[in-house]
């Protein structure tokens, strides 16, 4: 008598298209638009975009009139200048809500799926773990960089309309791209450590708590012991101050939070970075059984 | 089924005898440590509250800076700075937030609200399990940590030092109570107490210490600084760097008394509204997190 | 007749737009009663509501006359069995009933005692130190089980406790829930599979979108239902001669030949029985069997939903 498995079975037929992983992609991005804390969190987001908006749109409104009363006022306050540190801060300020927002999305996105047994389900379709893994991490990346690239990009799109010039149009580029640089590393590592988190604990809100307990805990110990031993270079312990030095670096301003060479700062992104995806594929193959 | 059982199955109308209102609060104890101490993330947990201990231990080893500091300003500025300001919330937060929020997200709760315990006795029972966990890690990291900067200079286990650790130790304890009531409530009252709780503890608690004003008073940390010994350092910069430069904050002190108070208000506050939140609440439905 | 054990009078509740039960009036007496209706219907809503857990929108649910919200009076002599397969992972099936019995408020020793004769009555005696996520489908339901009827309620909700089980599994529980009926104690089980409750019960409750389409015997809701035809199915040998003569003697609204059977449609079953029974009584009507296909409960559900 046969006997038959029960269990759904993995796809073993061709993948029939393309970009499988934007299916994975558009299915998370669909479901988290609809919750309303999300929408509470791009608000929250929206303010600091809001305040640069305006800070560009008076600087550059006044800037074009050398004979306006506020001109010279404008060009004393260092703050109000549209340069690299606005767009650098503006980032800067971004990664606590950022962060917030993709804990948030991305805490139960592999612990559900693995709770609810639908990891199986996404595998007896023609997905394979790569296009999985590539989904929810795209997912994740998507909307880090939702809340600082495209900003930044709007706002330099906003900059160059407001104050037209070739001058201004290849210095908006330059700081694009390093804008983008300094995202991407922000919201590939944020968006890898939470996932690797959401697939290592079974609780959304445990995996949640857990990437900030090490998060607060490694800042904390980091600047406890920089202070403690008089040695800035021990703030390359906390990923904070990498993520902040990498911005220095990139944007290139002003010395980081210790003077190790910049490899150094490289080196841990990439670290976290490729243990975290490592960890959330190796999880993903052993829960799929896939290879 | 068994048909023929050992032991005498109650019959209808023979209930077994309840007990009094600390049966009931020693049951959720009980069930609720179980379940604590069985969970692997207890490990992980221990791992992070031990790791200050390593520091004094770190300072021994590579410190050659001849004016590094003794073993009890050490010991104080990890108490000070890593238990009190960072591990009392962060453990709060761990345990305290997850401990109704836990049965909620996975439904056991329905089994413990169909049992005729007083709501308040649950919470009550529940809280103490977390309580104890949680103030166990954290005087065992404190007493370790003290004991790791006693091989460093002028610290050692006369009255007068171990009066210190006992004090950090009380402290503790009051921020465990006062942030695990506002943690569980947080677990209790809404759907995302993780994200409520790092936006309350470490966004709204570290902003309103350095605002112009007594904003800080709407801060627990507030009233658990009010406790510090005397050499502790502030936990609010007095000089506040803003982006219209520096300005130097006037702060407004309270007496340890007046703190005191205020935990304990905030404490029955916060017990009170999870017990009201798990007799209003309905939990049975399905509450599947993100 | 003895006061409901359960009575529900313009029972509403409504979760923001979408109304699970609507102004329902329901009355069950002592004794097993199934809680039928398809999924969606407005069952294990009805169920919290009567545990305590829910509040109703509008109108009210007494259990032992008293309402069960906050009531540790009511909720004491109440036991449920949820739907849902969710437990605490890290115990044991004994540690779990075991701690439950301690909420419940009894003392340490009796409640070791009753966790393991409730776990030796479920039949899980020899598993129940072991952990649960070792545990079956069947191994849960059965400690989900024992945690509803260790503090030897007067009430038990079964919410689908069929569900997941094999069919010995479910023969076992219906021996049990048969066997807690005789010995007095009141059940309410809920299921979407009419055939299972068949099997425990002739007391019935119908529930459709959130509303009771009837409530009684399953005969007495048939016996409502005198509009609609019923249907008596007569096998044995010569069925086309036996149809021929059926047509001209007996009450008979429609007749269909079936492969070794004929199914007769008729407003008026006691009658035409009656009729039947003389009728193959007669010398040489030997080897017919009768039997009423329509009766049973699915018949009765389609029957109302229908209508």
């Amino acid at each position: 008598m046969p006997v038959f498995d029960q269990h759904y079975k993995t796809y073993k037929g061709t993948p029939w298209r393309r970009f499988r992983w934007l299916i994975i992609m558009e299915h998370e991005l669909r479901a988290l638009t609809s919750f309303r804390i999300f929408k509470i969190l791009v608000l929250l987001a929206g303010f600091n975009v809001l305040l640069r908006f305006l800070q560009i749109l008076a600087t550059d409104i006044i800037a074009q009139d050398p004979n306006h009363l506020l001109t010279p006022i404008i060009k004393q306050i260092h703050f109000m200048r549209v340069d690299v540190y606005l767009f650098k801060e503006f980032i800067q300020l971004q990664i606590p809500i950022t962060f917030i927002t993709i804990l948030y999305a991305g805490s139960g996105m592999i612990c559900n799926d693995i709770r609810y047994n639908l990891v199986d389900v996404y595998f007896s379709k023609p997905i394979t773990w790569k296009d999985y893994v590539i989904g929810k991490v795209g997912s994740l990346f998507t909307i880090g960089m939702c809340f600082t690239f495209v900003p930044v990009f709007l706002l330099l799109t906003l900059h160059n309309f407001f104050l037209p010039g070739m001058e201004n149009l290849i210095q908006s580029l330059e700081w694009l791209l390093q804008s983008a640089l300094y995202c991407t590393a922000i919201s590939l590592s944020l968006a890898s450590v939470t996932l690797a988190a959401s697939s290592l604990v079974n609780s959304p809100g445990f995996a949640a708590i857990t990437i900030f307990m090490v998060t607060m805990a490694d800042t904390a110990m980091a600047g406890i012991i920089a202070v403690l031993l008089r040695e800035r270079n021990f703030l390359i312990l906390a990923y904070g101050s990498v993520l902040t030095t990498i911005g220095e670096l990139i944007f290139q301003t002003r010395h980081g939070q210790y003077n190790l060479h910049w490899g150094y700062s490289l080196a841990m992104v990439v670290l976290v970075c490729g243990t975290s995806l490592l960890i959330v594929s190796w999880k993903i193959r052993r829960v799929g059984n896939t290879s | 089924m068994n048909e023929s059982n050992t032991h005498q199955f109650h019959t209808l109308g023979d209930q077994p005898v309840q007990g009094g209102y600390l049966t009931y609060v020693m049951a959720a104890f009980g069930q609720g440590l179980l379940l604590l101490i069985r969970r692997p993330r207890l490990l992980l947990v221990s791992g992070i509250t031990l790791l200050p201990v390593l520091i004094p231990i770190m300072i021994a080893f590579f410190s050659r800076d001849q004016y590094a500091s003794d073993g009890t300003d050490i010991f104080i500025q990890l108490a000070t700075r890593l238990h009190i300001s960072v591990f009392v919330p962060l453990l709060s937060l761990f345990f305290g937030s997850m401990l109704i929020a836990e049965e909620i997200e996975s439904q056991t709760i329905t089994y413990l609200l169909t049992r005729p315990s007083p709501r308040s006795a649950w919470v009550l029972g529940r809280f103490m399990a977390y309580a104890l966990v949680a103030t166990s890690l954290l005087w065992l990291s404190l007493t370790l940590t003290y004991v790791a900067c006693t091989t460093l200079a002028d610290l050692d286990f006369a009255p007068i030092h171990l009066k210190l650790l006992a004090w950090y130790a009380g402290i503790g304890i009051l921020g465990i109570l006062t942030y695990g009531t506002l943690s569980m409530y947080l677990g209790a009252g809404t759907k995302r107490p993780i994200v409520y709780g790092v936006l309350l503890f470490f966004g709204w608690e570290p902003m309103a210490r350095v605002i112009p004003g007594i904003v800080d008073f709407l801060t627990v940390m507030k009233y658990l600084e009010a406790l510090f010994p005397p050499a502790a350092p502030r936990l609010a910069d007095m000089a506040v760097q803003s982006t219209l430069g520096e300005y130097t904050k006037l702060v407004y002190s309270v007496q340890a008394t007046h703190a005191l108070l205020v935990l304990a208000a905030l404490f029955c506050f916060f017990m009170t509204m999870t017990v009201w939140v798990l007799r209003s609440k309905e939990f049975a439905g399905t509450r599947m997190a993100r | 007749m003895s006061s409901p054990i359960i009575e529900a009078k313009n029972l509403s509740k409504w979760y923001g737009e979408v109304v699970a039960l609507n102004n329902i009036d329901i009355a069950i007496p002592q004794g097993v009663t199934g809680l039928l209706g398809p999924n969606g219907a407005g069952k294990s809503t009805f169920i919290k509501l009567a545990l305590g857990l829910f509040s109703p929108s509008r109108g009210y649910v007494h259990v032992h006359g008293a309402a069960p919200r906050n009531n540790r009076k009511v909720l004491q002599q109440i036991g449920y069995c949820p739907e849902v397969d969710q437990f605490h992972e890290t115990m044991t099936g004994y540690e779990f009933v075991y701690w439950l019995n301690r909420q419940w408020g009894m003392r340490k020793k009796d409640a070791i005692e009753t966790a393991e004769s409730a776990c030796e009555r479920v039949g899980m005696k020899d598993r129940m130190h072991d952990l649960i996520t070792t545990y079956s489908k069947g191994m849960r339901q059965r400690i989900k089980l024992a945690q509803a009827l260790a503090p030897a309620p007067l009430l038990l909700f079964l919410d689908e406790p069929m569900a997941g089980l094999d069919p010995r599994g479910r023969e076992e529980i219906f021996g049990l829930i048969r066997q807690l009926g005789d010995e007095g104690l009141s059940v309410i089980v809920s299921s979407h599979i009419l055939h299972e409750v068949e099997q425990v019960t002739d007391q019935v409750v119908l529930i459709y979108n959130g509303i009771v389409l009837a409530q009684g015997r399953v005969s007495e809701i048939r016996d409502v239902l005198d509009t609609h035809p019923r249907t008596i199915r007569i096998a044995g040998p010569n069925l086309r001669t036996l149809a021929q003569e059926i047509v001209g003697n007996v009450d008979v609204l429609g007749l269909e030949l079936g492969d070794g059977h004929v199914d007769i449609r008729t407003r008026t079953p006691n009658e035409t029985f009656e009729q039947l029974n003389q009728w193959l009584a007669k010398p040489g009507h030997t080897g017919y069997t009768l039997q009423c296909t329509d009766d049973d409960l699915q018949s009765v559900f389609d029957y109302l939903v229908r209508r």
